[in-house]
């Protein structure tokens, strides 16, 4: 979070490639979210108004829980249909 | 120009209300307010009228008024008449402050303006106020349409951070409605909008947390539309619940708004915390939103009927390096944002910007350099061409979401009527625009041209008469009135209410007809309904103005005579005010004051009510009370001349030649025709001052004008007060309108006691120091620590010392009196005086007060108060009981108190806990005389403090 990105990324404008690279790097961000006392936790793949509310990077952190969940959910469902 | 912020942070809330707000921060619901209002600046922001959003947030801005600025609706047609667009950033016509930032070179970003589409090459990013909204194109895909981000190469960036209203679930919707497991949603579709709402403006703080992450910036403006929508469709179910709400709709809904402000209030912590200490943040709102009685119970059948839950205040706050802190500034008007911002930023203010910069929130307050006008300023400003076309499918869908929430008709289909249609409204609105700023002969134009073309329709009917009244044209008034009461009064005699409420759906259309249909058919079956109401609403109005053109030409006693029969009928604000102007005008002073009295009950920031009674008390001699209405009113409605004027007239009468003088002039600067005022400075010039030659411009503008100068001692001065007041003398043709025969005043409470009598003592600078809380919560202890630190006491010793406070009471018998008689305070200037917390209120407005106030755990007062009932053998007083009614009792006094501390500008308090002054007297001493700003003996302070004599503790 603290990264300076836009040092990174002087030519943010020229086209759209750039603009999934810089996506791309956002989702690649190791985050942690604590609560109020420091706690660490998981993001809920439900997501939440807290997590809205911390702007982009709660938004793409519950996306990313989201889309982890899913793809957990197709696997196990799949294991299930090939038993 | 000294440059006070490094960067702005500047939030726009449209429709956040303080009362809302406060009540919130009461409870501990919106704790980055609270930490906002506590270490800033905070007050009310005036609207204008209309109070459209685009209009609002245009002149928000630009510091200009919409007949400049050019937006003057909601929507427009286009540049070549071939569609109904929503208002678009090409129809302004001057630069907003992101142009004039950019011209200076300094980078600015805007998120979510409103009307920002399409976006401006500005200095920065620009996100357009289409972003956020899901318009599917015809491949079920939300497109991002041309004209939404600049630079453009990055909308696809931008596009990612949108999220759509099918991707919010149950986690985000709940905290607005806990029981939505109980709402059939193919009936009722209003979860739908609470998640469209609530993904719009994550989307916007989304954009916005990603360019502050990724950009540097002078300027950060961000713009969310959101409250304004769920006060809209939910603010009816807000408690309390209104009679036409049933009980099952209450409890699912009620709690919409609050969640809706509390999300914001955590989006703003995450702005805050991204924006760094050094920023300067700045949260404002165009217009508030009526939270409580004073929600219409209808709406009125005219576009933008909506626009009748708006309150004419709005929220201003501001925080950072150089602001003061916990302070409150009175008078600001939307119109000041963009001089304030300017000087913020070290740069000048245009001179043909209405508003003006808000100083009163520095510490110190830079010196304002002015320009003729930023238009002039040349070089690149990141305009965009006025001919820039808007994207039709996302011009579309923004058009939808206006008509959903009832601010504009469904375009018509025809194109030509539709367009024809919006070009009325629109000149409509700068009719309204002209009328707010008194340009009546430009309003009267506009209004009579609507009228002739639609004389049916009651709401220009209704601001003709308004301009013909201003314009002292009193025969013109006088026909519109009979002939619109006699309209009106038709309608309603030909439609019968009930016929009209229980007509059912046609079986045929019920069965057969599309939802389309059976939906125009409610719609119109609604505005019926509405239009009935209106008609009733309006033959009382227009009852009203009967009165008013009686007041006008001289017959109060008839005036009152109406005004009263329609009280009768009707109780409201504004019956009891009309009322008390008539009252006035027979010099009935005290019954005039009760009636603006009774309008206060109804609505405690009714300004013109607030200014009948600071007029009323004057000739009542309650020159305290006149000062404490007068003030308050100001506080409200800065810009509102008759409220300096009337102030002035008090401050005079009280001796408070100075502070008349200010308020004299600064309503002649408002006001240039208000004659009376000009009057009074003559006088205190002359006669008081001793001063002529400052009085010569004054009585210059007389003689211009072939009148006579007035002496306040004059007989007859009040009856050219009638008539100064008035606005029709904004053209100066007095002669024109000559006064006719003046009809028998009666004299019930005539007091005219020659002026210069009633001089008293000049106000002082130095504070009066008041120790006050709940008896019992420690006060006495405090009087005797501030006695021991070498301060004078106001003391009479009659109360002495006993077994619940055996180091004595330090009061004073006249204390206790406060609220009939406040004589004494003149005395206090620099003493320290103990009051309890429910005296406070009475307070004499024309002194300053340093308040330490001691906070005590409210059940230990409790029990200290009961166990000092039982030492002393109170009857009814048990050992063993734990009164909780008082405990109730006494924390509404406590909010009653943190309320009036926020809204009195001459009050400063130092909250005290009273277990710390046990525990660490040394540093409260410390505080206290950092507080008073007093060398104290500090050692001899603490020292005072006895911790055995704490003896009821929870």
């Amino acid at each position: 979070m603290e990264e300076n990105i836009s040092e990174k990324n002087q030519h943010i404008g020229e086209n759209s490639s750039i603009c999934y690279e810089m996506i791309n790097m956002m989702y690649c961000r190791e985050l942690d979210f604590t609560d109020e006392n420091g706690r660490k936790f998981d993001v809920p793949h439900e997501g939440s108004l807290g997590l809205l509310a911390m702007g982009h990077i709660g938004l793409i952190e519950w996306r990313k829980s989201r889309k982890k969940y899913m793809q957990e959910r197709a696997k196990t469902a799949k294991e299930k249909t090939e038993e | 120009m000294q440059r006070t912020a490094k960067k702005i942070l500047l939030v726009g809330w449209d429709s956040a209300d303080w009362k809302m707000i406060n009540r919130l921060i009461d409870e501990g619901k919106m704790p980055t307010m609270k930490y906002l209002v506590e270490n800033g600046t905070m007050g009310n922001m005036a609207t204008l009228d209309p109070p459209f959003s685009p209009m609002l947030w245009t002149s928000i801005a630009t510091g200009m008024r919409p007949d400049k600025h050019g937006i003057l609706g909601f929507s427009e047609p286009d540049p070549n008449m071939h569609a109904i667009r929503p208002v678009s950033s090409t129809s302004r016509k001057v630069k907003a402050i992101w142009n004039i930032l950019t011209q200076k070179e300094m980078k600015c970003h805007v998120v979510g303006w409103w009307p920002s589409h399409p976006v401006e090459p500005i200095n920065g990013v620009m996100i357009s106020n289409h972003y956020q909204r899901e318009a599917l194109d015809k491949n079920r895909q939300w497109t991002m349409a041309p004209g939404t981000v600049h630079p453009a190469e990055l909308s696809d960036f931008f596009a990612h951070f949108r999220i759509s209203p099918r991707e919010l679930t149950v986690q985000h919707i709940q905290p607005f409605v806990p029981d939505y497991e109980k709402i059939d949603q193919d009936q009722d579709h209003r979860l739908e909008s609470i998640a469209k709402i609530t993904a719009e403006c994550s989307s916007i703080h989304a954009a916005a947390t990603v360019i502050m992450e990724m950009e540097e910036w002078d300027l950060m403006a961000i713009y969310y539309d959101s409250l304004d929508h769920y006060s809209h469709g939910f603010m009816n179910y807000n408690p309390p619940r209104m009679p036409n709400i049933p009980e099952d709709q209450f409890e699912l809904y009620k709690g919409v708004v609050e969640a809706g402000y509390r999300y914001h209030d955590m989006m703003l912590k995450r702005l805050i915390e991204m924006a760094g200490e050094d920023a300067t943040v700045m949260v404002i709102s165009d217009h508030g939103f009526h939270p409580d009685h004073l929600r219409p119970s209808f709406l009125s059948d005219e576009p933008a009927g909506p626009a009748e839950q708006h309150r004419d205040h709005g929220i201003f706050v501001v925080k950072g390096p150089g602001i003061r802190k916990d302070e409150r500034i009175y008078g600001a008007c939307l119109l000041d944002v963009t001089p304030t911002l300017l000087s913020l930023l070290g740069l000048p203010i245009g001179k043909d910007m209405d508003g003006v910069p808000l100083v009163q929130i520095y510490e110190n307050a830079p010196e304002i350099e002015t320009i003729p006008s930023w238009e002039e300023v040349s070089g690149y400003a990141g305009m965009l061409p006025s001919e820039d076309q808007t994207d039709p499918i996302a011009a579309q869908e923004a058009l939808k979401q206006l008509v959903e929430l009832g601010y504009i008709d469904e375009p018509d289909e025809n194109i030509e009527t539709a367009i024809k249609k919006t070009v009325k409204e629109l000149k409509y609105n700068l009719g309204r625009v002209h009328l707010g700023a008194s340009h009546l002969m430009e309003a009267e134009k506009i209004f009579d041209e609507l009228y002739t073309e639609s004389p049916d329709q009651p709401r220009f009917a209704l601001r003709l008469i308004s301009c013909y009244m201003s314009l002292n044209k009193l025969d013109k008034a006088e026909k519109l009135i009979d002939d619109f009461y006699q309209h009106e009064v038709n309608f309603v005699t030909e439609h019968d209410i009930k016929i009209i409420a229980k007509e059912k759906m046609p079986e045929k259309l019920k069965k057969e007809g599309t939802k389309k249909e059976q939906e125009q058919w409610a719609k119109n079956k609604r505005r019926q309904v509405n239009r009935y109401h209106q008609a009733q609403s309006d033959v009382l109005l227009l009852q009203i103005y009967k009165g008013d053109l009686l007041l006008k030409q001289r017959n109060p006693k008839e005036a009152l005579t109406i005004y009263t029969k329609i009280a009768q009928l009707s109780h409201s604000k504004q019956i009891n005010m009309k009322v008390g102007n008539a009252l006035m005008k027979l010099k009935r002073w005290k019954a005039a004051k009760e009636n603006f009295l009774k309008a206060l009950e109804y609505d405690e920031n009714a300004v013109n009510a607030l200014i009948g009674l600071c007029h009323s008390c004057t000739k009542l001699n309650e020159y305290e009370a006149a000062i404490d209405y007068g003030i308050t009113a100001i506080g409200l409605a800065y810009h509102t001349p008759l409220a300096h004027y009337y102030l002035g007239e008090a401050l005079l009468r009280y001796g408070q030649y100075e502070a008349a003088e200010n308020a004299f002039r600064l309503a002649i600067t408002m006001a240039p025709h208000l004659g009376q005022a000009r009057n009074y400075l003559i006088y205190l010039y002359d006669v008081i001052q001793k001063t002529p030659e400052k009085s010569a411009i004054h009585r210059s503008y007389f003689e211009e004008r072939g009148l006579k100068v007035k002496s306040p001692d004059d007989e007859d001065f009040e009856d050219d007060e009638d008539q100064i007041r008035t606005e029709e003398t904004v053209t100066g043709d007095f002669k024109n309108n000559p006064i006719k025969a003046e009809s028998e005043p009666e004299t019930e409470d005539k007091d005219e006691t020659p002026l210069i009598v009633k001089r008293h003592k000049t106000i002082t600078d130095e504070p009066v120091i008041i120790v006050s809380g709940l008896p019992r919560s420690g006060t006495s202890m405090m009087m005797q620590m501030l006695d021991a630190a070498g301060l004078t006491t106001f003391t009479d010793n009659e109360r002495t010392a006993d077994e619940s406070n055996p180091k004595g009471y330090y009061e004073h018998k006249a204390v206790k009196s406060l609220m009939h008689d406040a004589s004494w305070v003149k005395d206090t200037p620099g003493k320290v005086v103990k009051v309890i917390s429910h005296l406070l209120f009475y307070l004499p407005a024309r002194y300053t007060y340093k308040i330490i106030f001691i906070d005590r755990d409210l059940k230990e007062v409790v029990m200290s108060q009961h166990a000092m009932l039982v030492r002393n053998g109170k009857k009814g007083a048990k050992e063993d009981a734990y009164p909780m009614n008082i405990e109730t009792q006494f924390a509404q006094n406590l909010k009653k108190v943190k309320a009036w501390e926020k809204t009195h500008q001459n009050v400063q308090v130092l909250h005290v806990n009273h277990a710390d002054v046990l525990t660490k007297p040394f540093e409260v001493a410390e505080k206290i005389a950092g507080f008073l700003g007093k060398q104290l003996d500090i050692l001899k302070m603490a020292q005072v403090v006895d911790k055995d004599l704490y003896r009821t503790k929870v």
